[in-house]
């Protein structure tokens, strides 16, 4: 079994098994044979079709009834479909320390990755940024001033795009939280640490 | 096992900034090493080539297979002692190739104080050959020393790791069955005598060698006898009457022919079998490490980032991704050989250190290498972390670590500071190799912490008398201390000690690990067993 997805919908995972003469998509069998190197004959809606696919690393391109796509392999340790929400774009104290310095200001409009304020403890210097697109709803401290472990750091409001005025107040559920920022359990696991 | 996915934006002010403060220096490592490689004065040179002898470089390129890697071991050692004027502590030591194997090389460079023995000459020819001993290869002595710097002997001759280490130590290859052979280009006086005598195979130079427990000016002193040192030692004699040498050769590179012959006589070595295919490069171009580490040391950065420009087709198998996150573990290969990577993203927590300990019994159960990736400012402390057993969870880590028997090797990426280096495997913990990177920071605490708290002692005692310090007293108490960690602090100071094995260009990362892991399959890997942890 392995995990895959195509390059243009990268949120969008299907699992893969190999069967003998055949492989299953998701549930779906599809009969595929090779014929030479690179070159397979799949059935695909009862019809004969060629198709020929070649490895490139973790990518494969497959050329099928004259289109072209381009699959990637997901590594399965690094992709879970039910992932943990960054807590509507709060960030906790990692641990105890001190605030270096404010990079924004409450109110102000936030990207995704943006970088927030800056913290020391254990004479490294960390900086804490957003975990979703938004506004700076919350930056409780000042510079200088020290935090115990789980305070609030800062809290970024999540808005829609499209909408980020009347979006500020809406609290979205944590699937649509989601599906908007794929990375957000990633971010939220690194951001203690990163940069 | 999967590519790691780089988020590093090349195009970022951060990252121009990073790298072109690592290019400075790497720029001034790269000058560095040249000035302790070749830069002599001109009547040394001369001195040499009118004695018919070569540079040490040159027995170096005669010696070695052409074309042939060679990973020089503490090249910048006594950079920061004896005035800096003893260049790699008057010693070329390193893994070379020689007829397709591997041999440590241990060779004096007569071009610096004639190549006398200084402490840091002795420590480092002692890490040599322990080097030798603990990844079983042969080793090649190339003999040219004035003998030990008198004026320092108190400091290299009686202790337990001082000069007799050396010959210990020779005696404990032979023992083991390691091959040594010695090629004998210039006096190898008193004690450096029993370098060729302990050598299963030794060659000598006609008119240059020598070898004698006395020169001939002690022997005048002592008995009266005059005698030239040929007749006392030289070639002839000790090839025809003493039998204290086994071949004389016409010069130089006629003797480094004989002993590269002499090298493939001797059984190659079965490597320790590990998981290992076909290396594949980094897909990350390792360049970019440059712009990976902060310039400021105190800014932490994502060490999976450091990972990706170092293992093969920078994939990585990461262990436990979403616990303990300040210890990033996980399997990875180098050259082909299957890794464990333990590497710093943050202070050592409880968690982090219950998974370090977890994931090193997990490799050293696999029989799969470690590579520690240090960047660590030290175990978490506060009351709540005490309540938690950071101190009994951090011991865990050094139980379980000095328990592994796979090989183990260290990179100090960035910071390495108090209990932080030796749960990560620092020189103590019998890592088999341990370099620096040019910009890391070694110390028992940072600078600050340490002035502070050494002017905080002193204030509150001169308080108890009655004394009250101003402002400018208390900087007056701060600022020598601040100023001699800072300069006790960095890599320079680090390799100058001889505490690694040298300072590596960042994009070398992945080369110096690679051959160092080839390297350490000579030796069988031991027995599993741990002591007792406080669990």
């Amino acid at each position: 079994m392995s995990i895959f997805q195509f390059s243009d919908t990268p949120t969008v995972r299907h699992q893969v098994q190999a069967l003998v003469g055949a492989i299953r998509v998701d549930g779906t069998d599809v009969r595929v044979h090779k014929t030479s190197p690179g070159c397979f004959m799949a059935t695909v809606d009862a019809c004969p079709e060629p198709l020929y696919a070649v490895a490139h690393g973790d990518v494969i391109h497959v050329h099928l009834k004259g289109r072209a796509w381009k699959i990637e392999r997901v590594d399965p340790t690094r992709s879970t479909a039910t992932a943990v929400a960054a807590g509507a774009g709060a960030s906790h104290a990692p641990m105890p320390g001190v605030v270096v310095s404010l990079l924004v200001s409450s109110g102000q409009c936030v990207r995704q990755g943006d970088a927030l304020l800056v913290i020391e403890s254990m004479k490294m210097q960390m900086t804490i940024s957003a975990s979703i697109n938004g506004e700076v709803a919350e930056l409780p401290l000042l510079v200088g001033q020290t935090f115990q472990r789980g305070d609030v750091l800062v809290r970024v409001q999540a808005m829609s795009e499209a909408a980020p005025l009347q979006a500020a107040q809406a609290i979205p559920s944590e699937a649509d939280n989601e599906v908007a920022n794929p990375d957000t359990r990633t971010s939220a696991r690194r951001e203690g640490s990163m940069t | 096992m999967s590519r790691i996915v780089s988020k590093l934006d090349t195009n970022s002010d951060a990252y121009r900034k990073n790298q072109l403060a690592m290019t400075g220096k790497v720029e001034a490592l790269r000058a560095q090493l040249h000035k302790a490689r070749f830069e002599r004065p001109q009547r040394d040179i001369e001195r040499l080539h009118r004695q018919k002898k070569l540079t040490v470089r040159e027995r170096l390129d005669l010696l070695l297979d052409p074309g042939t890697p060679f990973l020089e071991i503490g090249a910048l050692a006594a950079n920061r002692a004896y005035q800096g004027e003893v260049h790699g502590a008057g010693q070329v030591s390193g893994i070379g190739i020689i007829q397709g194997r591997e041999v440590v090389i241990h060779a004096d460079d007569p071009s610096i104080k004639g190549g006398a023995w200084y402490p840091l000459s002795v420590k480092k020819i002692v890490r040599t050959l322990d080097i030798a001993i603990e990844n079983r290869l042969p080793v090649i002595h190339l003999c040219d020393s004035a003998g030990g710097f008198l004026p320092l002997q108190s400091e290299l001759f009686p202790d337990r790791y001082a000069a007799g280490r050396i010959f210990r130590n020779q005696c404990t290859l032979s023992k083991m069955g390691v091959p040594q052979i010695a090629v004998v280009l210039g006096h190898c006086t008193a004690g450096g005598a029993y370098i060729p005598a302990l050598c299963d195979t030794s060659v000598i130079v006609r008119g240059n060698g020598g070898v004698f427990l006395g020169g001939p000016p002690l022997v005048k002193a002592a008995t009266g006898e005059v005698v030239s040192a040929e007749a006392l030692g030289g070639a002839q004699m000790h090839t025809t009457i003493s039998g204290t040498c086994d071949y004389a050769a016409d010069d130089e590179p006629h003797a480094l022919a004989i002993a590269r012959d002499i090298l493939a006589q001797t059984s190659p070595i079965a490597k320790q079998t590990i998981d290992r295919i076909d290396a594949e490069p980094p897909f990350y171009d390792p360049t970019e490490l440059y712009g990976v580490v902060p310039s400021d040391w105190k800014t932490g950065f994502d060490m999976r980032e450091v990972i990706a420009r170092v293992v093969d087709a920078s994939r990585f198998h990461e262990y436990q991704p979403d616990y303990g996150t300040t210890m990033v573990c996980g399997y990875a290969r180098i050259w082909g050989c299957k890794v464990g990577i333990l590497a710093n993203n943050g202070v050592l927590f409880n968690d982090s250190s219950l998974k370090a300990a977890h994931f090193m019994r997990l490799c050293d159960r696999d029989r799969t290498p470690l590579v520690f990736l240090q960047n660590i400012t030290g175990y978490m402390v506060g009351r709540e972390y005490e309540e938690r057993g950071i101190t009994k969870d951090g011991a865990k880590m050094l139980m379980t670590q000095v328990g592994c028997s796979v090989p183990k090797f260290t990179v100090i990426v960035g910071g390495s500071f108090g209990a932080g280096n030796y749960g990560m495997c620092g020189r103590a913990f019998d890592g088999r190799f341990l370099w620096m990177w040019p910009q890391a920071q070694i110390a028992v605490m940072g600078a600050e912490q340490a002035a502070n708290t050494l002017a905080d002692v002193k204030v509150r005692q001169l308080q108890r008398n009655g004394y009250e310090l101003n402002a400018e007293q208390i900087a007056a108490i701060r600022d020598p201390v601040l100023a001699s960690f800072e300069a006790e602090s960095d890599a320079y100071y680090s390799t100058s000690e001889m505490w690694d094995d040298g300072i590596l260009d960042p994009v070398d990362t992945r080369n110096a690990l690679g051959m160092a892991i080839v390297a350490s399959l000579n030796a069988p890997f031991g027995e599993i067993g741990y002591g007792v942890l406080r669990l």
